[in-house]
């Protein structure tokens, strides 16, 4: 007979396995859906009170609005999921757009798509410098994008100076790439979709997509599990900073003025946009489509202060709170879900 | 004999200063068993990370199939065939059963993505050779340790390795998981391949291997078929002396209550637990895994809550939820899981040992390093502690080592009530019987203890009074003198309705 | 031991005493000695040394490309713009220690400022001014504390959340709104300094803070705890690993440094250029 007294209770019943996966899948659908009820919720409590609010041209804005956050907040995503976190893309962003759009004062007759590769390729380089820090340096992700956030800044002010990019030096082609539309739609904000779809389906159905995963709900059960660490969250901070190299380029065609502030305080919004939108701060869990749908939840929150003529300056506030409160929900959302799943698992006691 | 499928010749490694194998050998045969053994220090987890890709030997040849192999990585040595399965469960929280399994090496369908329909059915399959039922689409947080210990025997058979490392892999196993294994290795062996089998159960090492390998002190110290062996046999081995297995003899008459606890009860975890702990006695606390026994120590101090019921400290009504309260009242806690909770892995042995009596090691509020350090070598020497230097991090003590600063750091207040929760788990044979006479010795000295264990020879073997819980409530008591591991074991399974409960 | 050869410097000689040049020649003399010297030289070989060396590195470079670099004025403003930031960092080396991190600092220096200049274009008494500064400080750093201690929330989410509320609340209070004007009394304490000594202000306080600092993070219990803390991944405040003090103490660390920055809202606001929402973004 064996020493040890280790039988297990009676094991649970196909039944009762089965409805802990259903728990789950079911809660991180309420999740995803939530943010869902709330963007319903709050948009149809706004137009009542301002009926401009749904109006063709607002939600156009709104959405334009969105493509920006959302393509940021895909990149973030991919690096938040791997438990690491890049606070430099507002950076990224200002120093991309102003040096991609400057081309078009000192060269004009540039082409628009050599001025968006001129622009991923600032981007491609932060995220490469942030990615040999991270990965090769193993210095924790806060602290190099942290320091990546202010230095990058700095080189922004740096080229600069006192300038400022504006819309005259802009060609019109360029301009409308953000107010085109397709049936009232803007065009861009369909690309985007799109894009961040592609993203989406990279991380779920792709083995070095799942890794990324992997990697960040147990960093060391990845390193022994063979997982390429190093080239994964390499790989995941380039990508986060390529894309916001493109947002930034896009940002310029909507904002058409662009000096040293640009993107100023973005990652703030970002990342509560990825918290809110279900992706776990600690990484493992979470879909970019998830926080796209954050991102679009705070640019319609900012639009409805504006049209509701509530001062621009709750916007940063309500992105602050906002966050808090997702945070908080997920935790206590977590915290009964392992109850509920331990009782399901081995009934009482663990 | 064929060639061994895997031989380690006359390997090295150091970390530092620090030998921790010295011209070890080992060779692993197809089809065949073979047992690891030795105690904690011994060099056997340095063996299993050279075998899984995670260090490379300093010297030495490292052979498969008769050719020197070089791996550089995890992912080496899982393209050699080697799988090993570690004693902590490595798994991915976040993800599902089926993902940890075949994490990275998922099948894949048209265009390089992820065949999920293939992954559940090939997961099935497996689980189904394991005669487990877990569901695969389930994910692994809130899992079982046993039921994690499936999903990494999965991962392992999935990977279709020629050679199987197993450490410690029983440890949170029950009787019908462990017969199970064992089937597991019996049909791994029919189809050739090496299961390397490292475990302190000596019962489990006769019952499933051929041949053992005995390392001491990073060495290797015999390679001998285990027909024809016995377990004091491998002892001997193990520990270089006779370690002769004394009866826990009477400890004299125990005091007065110390603890005593009332009706305890936690919705859906434990109900109406009663028991007292007087000076000088030693109650173990046994039963099945599962049946809430951590639980209830942990509400005692204080670490978790309870709904209803009162716990007395000599007498004293104990604030519930407060650890702080259950310290002052005179309560040490030894947690089950000693790296996590019971030490501070980054700081140096004299400060852990010293952490939970900076109270009365202070002056003025502050503390000197000397002070510090004169406590903790004292500790050290009463509890045979071996250490580099006390200023060295407690993480590169070996797990026995580890156990006794916890111990020490608990021991440092005096408490009247020490609660330890699996004292020897994962500990070598020597140090256990040392840890067991300093339980011993504590009774004499008139501590109250309350020790919840899963080892029937260690209940047995210091355990004044034995109590059994069974799905959260109490069902047995037994004195020293009139328990059986039968009656135990009846007690803890619902076939027995013990006395006086 | 073994006889050492070559002794000259007999290996019972205080850490500091080998001199550095001789360990080429008595390394190869006897691996002992150079160990013994290594192990002398180890307490020495840790981050603060690289970055003492660094900085006087610094020095060295700032006075040989300018002649104004090394002179006490130099210094002072030196000491000015950098006091209230080294106040602050002293308790946030207490939270870093434990393993957290509080990116909303400037944010509540800025939303003090902001209440500073709010406060003060309303007429409120310097005094009661102080308090309220205070009070604010406190209430931002335990609303950290506590999400992060009692609900359980990452420290780095929390911080980020209220960087944005602490900062769009210093917007909603001021606006687009600069407020200057404040009393000469006050605004003396930002630009002058110590009677009689050529240290500003915020850099004796600095000073004094840094010892009380370091006294308890290296000498007392609670200091212990924090560290503790930090190592022990899971269980923050495991009562297992014997500190007590835990707990409390996450609450009270970003508490604690909450009125230091209120205090460094105050000595930076008074300066004559006045208080804006984004002067501390």
């Amino acid at each position: 007979m064996s020493a040890a007294l280790t039988e297990r209770r009676d094991p649970s019943s196909p039944s009762a396995r089965a409805s802990s996966r259903k728990l789950t899948e079911r809660v991180s659908r309420i999740r995803e859906s939530g943010i869902i009820a709330v963007l319903i919720v709050f948009v149809a409590v706004t137009a009542s009170i301002q009926p401009r609010f749904i109006d063709q041209a607002n939600i156009q804005f709104v959405l334009s609005n969105t493509t920006v956050y959302a393509l940021l907040a895909l990149g973030e995503t991919m690096v938040v999921v791997s438990r690491n976190v890049d606070l430099s893309v507002g950076s990224v962003l200002g120093l991309s757009a102003y040096v991609s759009t400057n081309l078009f004062g000192h060269s004009p007759g540039i082409p628009v798509p050599v001025v968006f590769l001129a622009g991923l390729g600032i981007g491609l380089g932060c995220g490469i410098a942030n990615g040999l820090m991270v990965a090769i340096g193993r210095v924790p992700s806060l602290v190099v994008t942290l320091a990546t956030l202010y230095i990058i800044r700095g080189i922004d002010i740096l080229i600069v100076g006192g300038n400022e990019v504006v819309a005259q030096t802009l060609p019109a082609s360029f301009i409308a790439i953000p107010r085109a539309n397709v049936l009232g739609v803007p065009y861009l904000a369909i690309v985007i979709a799109a894009v961040i779809g592609a993203g989406a389906y990279y991380l779920r159905s792709y083995r070095s997509g799942r890794e990324l995963y992997a990697i960040g709900s147990n960093p060391e059960a990845a390193r022994l599990a063979g997982i390429p660490v190093g080239k994964r969250v390499f790989t995941a901070f380039t990508v986060s900073g390529g894309i916001a190299g493109l947002a930034g380029v896009l940002w310029a065609a909507q904002y058409q003025t662009i000096d040293s502030t640009a993107g100023t305080g973005y990652e703030l919004t970002v990342i509560s946009a990825v918290v809110v939108g279900g992706v776990a701060i600690f990484g493992g869990s979470g879909s970019a489509v998830g926080a796209a749908i954050g991102a679009l939840l705070l640019a319609t929150i900012s639009s409805a202060l504006n049209v509701l003529g509530i001062s621009p300056f709750w916007d940063l506030a309500i992105a602050g709170f906002l966050l808090l409160v997702a945070i908080s929900l997920d935790r206590l959302i977590s915290v009964k879900l392992m109850a509920a799943l331990r009782q399901r698992s081995s009934g009482v006691g663990t | 004999m064929a060639a061994p499928v895997l031989a380690l010749r006359g390997v090295s490694k150091a970390f530092g200063a620090v030998q921790a194998i010295v011209r070890g050998s080992i060779e692993l045969y197809g089809g065949e068993a073979h047992a690891l053994v030795g105690e904690n220090g011994a060099g056997k987890s340095t063996l299993v990370k050279i075998l899984a890709g995670v260090h490379q030997p300093d010297s030495g040849s490292f052979l498969i199939d008769g050719s020197p192999a070089l791996l550089h990585g995890p992912a080496d040595a899982q393209a050699a065939g080697i799988a090993v399965i570690y004693q902590e469960p490595t798994l991915f929280p976040d993800l599902s059963v089926e993902e940890n399994i075949f994490m990275g090496r998922q099948p894949m369908r048209a265009g390089r993505r992820i065949d999920r329909r293939l992954m559940r059915a090939e997961v099935m399959a497996l689980f189904e050779r394991l005669g487990v039922q877990l569901d695969p689409g389930r994910v692994c947080r809130g899992l079982s340790i046993a039921d994690q210990q499936i999903v990494e025997i999965g991962k392992a058979l999935s990977l279709d390795a020629r050679v199987i490392v197993m450490d410690e892999p029983t440890a949170a196993l029950s009787v019908t998981e462990v017969g199970r294994l064992f089937d597991v290795v019996r049909t791994l062996r029919a189809a050739g391949a090496a299961v390397l089998f490292i475990s302190h159960r000596l019962e489990e090492v006769f019952a499933i291997c051929q041949r053992v390998t005995v390392m001491r002190d990073g060495r290797h110290v015999l390679t001998r078929e285990l027909a024809g062996l016995t377990a004091d046999d491998l002892v001997r081995a193990m520990v270089g002396r006779e370690v002769v297995r004394r009866e826990a003899g009477g400890h004299g008459t125990p005091g007065d209550h110390v603890l005593k606890v009332e009706r305890m009860t936690r919705e859906g975890v434990f109900t109406d637990i009663s028991l007292a702990v007087r000076a000088g006695e030693i109650v173990a606390l046994a039963g099945l895994v599962g049946s809430g026994r951590s639980e209830v120590a942990r509400a005692i101090f204080g670490i978790d809550r309870y709904d209803a019921g009162t716990v007395l400290m000599r007498g004293q009504v104990l604030h519930r939820a407060s650890p702080t309260a259950a310290m002052a009242a005179g309560i040490g806690f030894v947690p089950e899981d000693r790296r996590q909770q019971g030490l501070v892995m980054d700081m140096s042995v004299q400060q852990n040992v010293a952490l939970a009596s900076l109270g009365r090691l202070r002056k003025a509020g502050l503390i000197r390093a000397a002070t510090e350090r004169a406590f903790a070598a004292d500790w050290a020497v009463r509890l045979k502690l071996k250490y580099g230097k006390l200023t060295d991090p407690v993480s590169r003590l070996s797990g026995g080592n580890q156990q006794k600063a916890v111990l020490a750091k608990w021991l440092g207040r005096r408490p009247a009530l020490l609660i330890v929760d699996e004292p020897t788990r994962g500990i070598d044979i020597a140090t256990k019987a040392e840890v067991h006479q300093l339980l011993l010795q504590l009774a004499r000295d008139g501590v109250a203890v309350l020790m919840i264990s899963s080892e029937l020879p260690e209940v047995l073997r210091i355990g004044d009074r034995i109590l059994v819980m069974r799905e959260g409530r109490l069902t047995a008591e037994f004195s020293h003198a009139d328990v059986s591991e039968e009656k135990i074991m009846a007690a803890a399974t619902g076939q027995l309705q013990g006395q006086a409960l | 031991m073994e006889p050492d050869q070559n002794t000259r410097n007999a290996e019972g000689t205080a850490p500091g005493g080998t001199p550095p040049g001789s360990t080429g020649a008595q390394a190869a003399a006897s691996p002992r000695r150079a160990i013994g010297f290594r192990a002398a030289l180890q307490p020495a070989i840790r981050w603060e040394t690289g970055l003492a060396l660094v900085a006087v590195a610094i020095v060295v470079f700032g006075g040989l490309t300018s002649s104004q670099f090394l002179t006490s004025g130099n210094f002072f403003n030196l000491g000015v713009s950098s006091g209230e930031i080294a106040i602050m960092a002293l308790p946030m080396t207490l939270i870093v220690i434990s393993g957290e991190i509080d990116l909303s600092v400037a944010a509540t220096l800025g939303m003090s400022s902001a209440t500073l200049g709010f406060l003060w274009s309303k007429h409120w008494p310097m005094l009661a001014i102080f308090v309220i500064l205070a009070a604010l400080g406190v209430v931002a750093g335990l609303i950290n504390g506590l999400l992060v201690t009692r609900v359980g929330l990452p420290s780095l989410a929390v911080t980020i959340g209220t960087l944005g509320l602490y900062r769009g609340i210093a917007q909603i209070i001021l606006g687009a709104n600069t407020i200057s004007n404040f009393p000469a009394t006050y605004t003396t304490i930002g630009v002058n300094p110590v009677p009689h000594t050529n240290i500003p202000y915020s850099v004796a306080i600095f000073i004094v803070l840094a010892v009380i600092f370091g006294v308890v993070l290296h000498a007392t219990a609670t200091g212990r705890s924090i560290y503790a803390m930090g190592a022990s991944p899971k269980p923050r405040c495991s009562p297992g690993s014997g500190s007590s003090a835990s707990r409390p103490c996450s609450s009270w660390c970003p508490a604690l440094s909450a009125p230091w920055r209120a205090r460094s809202g105050l000595s930076a606001c008074p300066r004559p250029s006045g208080t804006t929402p984004s002067a501390w973004s």
